[in-house]
């Protein structure tokens, strides 16, 4: 193997579990190994753009981020249409936390999650669920740290801020209601 | 009534993959990995001349890219100053969009722009900023898809023209949240910057200026009376120090009305 692809294999075995992980946790299982796939398709095409070290991490947290965005583009119609079933109370069934959780703090919290738009949505998944640092944000988001940091405050409010107002509102959704999860 | 913390304690809970260490994924060996990227990499090359973070850009249907350079045309009027007039497509490579009206600042007139009669629920707007000073700023096209649900309103806010595929971009970009209270319509931004990383597309690098733009202006209420609505953007954009260019804070004001003239369709 030439030194790129040996650099590459080294990347890939550091950080295809986390990658896998982050598109998991956007996407679901159905979708993660196709999206993660696409991830280290880019990383291999754009290998000598890769930072070197633990920036290499949030730097493929952004592309998969562009992966995800995709996906989510090409069900748009669909989302619109769970956008409408949220307002009438119905959560969209595919949601892949919404199959993992069945507290009702945590479908609260996530439902809280997925009224933010998606920019905060991202913040808060990169800073709670793969605990990325500012400076790590900042890289992931493609912003400065400043940045990353008011975007982190502010989203962190506004899902506060959320998951009040679905309290306020009698959220009550029971794991029926939600499609048949298990 | 929970706080911040309590908030992320709890999505933290929630996390759909809590522990990475016990995470078990099917691991594909690496140099078979290799191979098979090799492979598919060739392939996307053939089809994709436009390789960036988006794989999927260059497949994307051509309307896409179509709408984006409408759109492209139509900020790069409105917003004059803040892009090269030499990076604009020429007008005959485009989908034939509406010339924005310009709008005085003191008495703002509807605008139509030739939204389709049939698509009710669908309201049609102009727009313009202006900084402290009541100085006219840009001035975007934008649309607001309203649709009734037991009362409450659910909308999406575009700045593209009546097309589906323009329709599509706006909804991924700008989500809203729409309440009506009596004569009184309060629409909520989330911000969303759904193409924030598209960068390798110019047509859609000035979609996003624009975006961003309205962000700038980053208003969290807009308030619709007898048909005015008035946006008060009070805080800086977080996202992009570009913004800062477009002035902050800034008042948007502007009319908005349900389009209703068939002949106003475009061809």
């Amino acid at each position: 193997m030439s030194s790129q692809d040996d650099r590459f294999a080294e990347i890939y075995r550091s950080f295809y579990r986390h990658v896998h992980a982050y598109c998991r946790r956007r996407t679901g299982p159905d979708r993660a190994d196709d999206a993660a796939a696409e991830a280290f398709l880019v990383a291999w095409r754009k290998i000598d753009l890769v930072p070197y070290g633990d920036e290499a991490l949030p730097w493929l947290y952004r592309v998969a981020y562009g992966v995800v965005a995709n996906l989510w583009r090409t069900t748009s119609r669909q989302k619109r249409l769970d956008r409408k079933l949220m307002a009438l109370g119905v959560e969209p069934a595919d949601v892949p936390e919404v199959v993992i959780v069945s507290r009702q703090e945590a479908q609260q919290i996530l439902t809280a999650l997925a009224r933010l738009g998606p920019d905060d949505q991202e913040v808060l998944r990169l800073s709670i669920w793969e605990e990325l640092s500012s400076d790590e944000l900042a890289i992931a988001l493609d912003v400065t740290s400043a940045a990353a940091r008011q975007r982190l405050a502010r989203a962190r409010r506004r899902l506060a801020d959320s998951y009040n107002y679905l309290e306020s509102k009698g959220f009550k959704l029971s794991v029926a209601q939600r499609g048949g999860t298990s | 009534m929970i706080t911040e913390r309590e908030a992320v304690a709890l999505m933290s809970e929630a996390n759909p993959v809590p522990d990475l260490h016990a995470y078990d994924v099917a691991h594909v060996e690496v140099t078979t990995y290799l191979k098979t990227l090799e492979q598919r990499g060739d392939e996307m090359i053939q089809t994709d001349t436009k390789t960036d973070v988006r794989p999927e850009r260059g497949r994307r249907k051509w309307w896409i890219a179509a709408a984006a350079a409408a759109i492209a045309v139509v900020i790069a009027i409105g917003l004059g100053t803040a892009n090269d007039a030499d990076e604009v497509p020429p007008a005959d490579d485009v989908l034939p969009v509406p010339t924005p009206t310009t709008v005085p600042t003191d008495d703002l007139p509807v605008t139509n722009t030739g939204f389709p009669a049939d698509l009710t629920g669908f309201y049609a707007g102009s727009a313009i900023y202006e900084e402290e000073d009541g100085s006219p700023h840009d001035r975007l096209l934008w649309v607001l898809e309203l649709s009734d649900d037991n009362g409450a309103l659910t909308g999406y806010l575009s700045h593209a023209e009546a097309r589906s595929a323009s329709f599509d971009l706006g909804r991924d970009l700008m989500p809203v949240e729409v309440e009506r209270t009596g004569d009184t319509i309060s629409v909520r931004w989330d911000e969303s910057v759904g193409a924030r990383e598209d960068t390798t597309v110019m047509q859609c690098d000035v979609t996003e200026i624009s975006f961003t733009a309205a962000i700038a202006q980053n208003p969290d209420r807009i308030e619709i009376t007898d048909g005015r609505w008035i946006v008060t953007g009070d805080e800086p954009s977080p996202f992009d120090e570009t913004c800062h260019n477009h002035g902050i804070p800034i008042f948007v004001r502007g009319v908005l009305r349900q389009t209703d003239n068939p002949a106003a369709a475009p061809e």
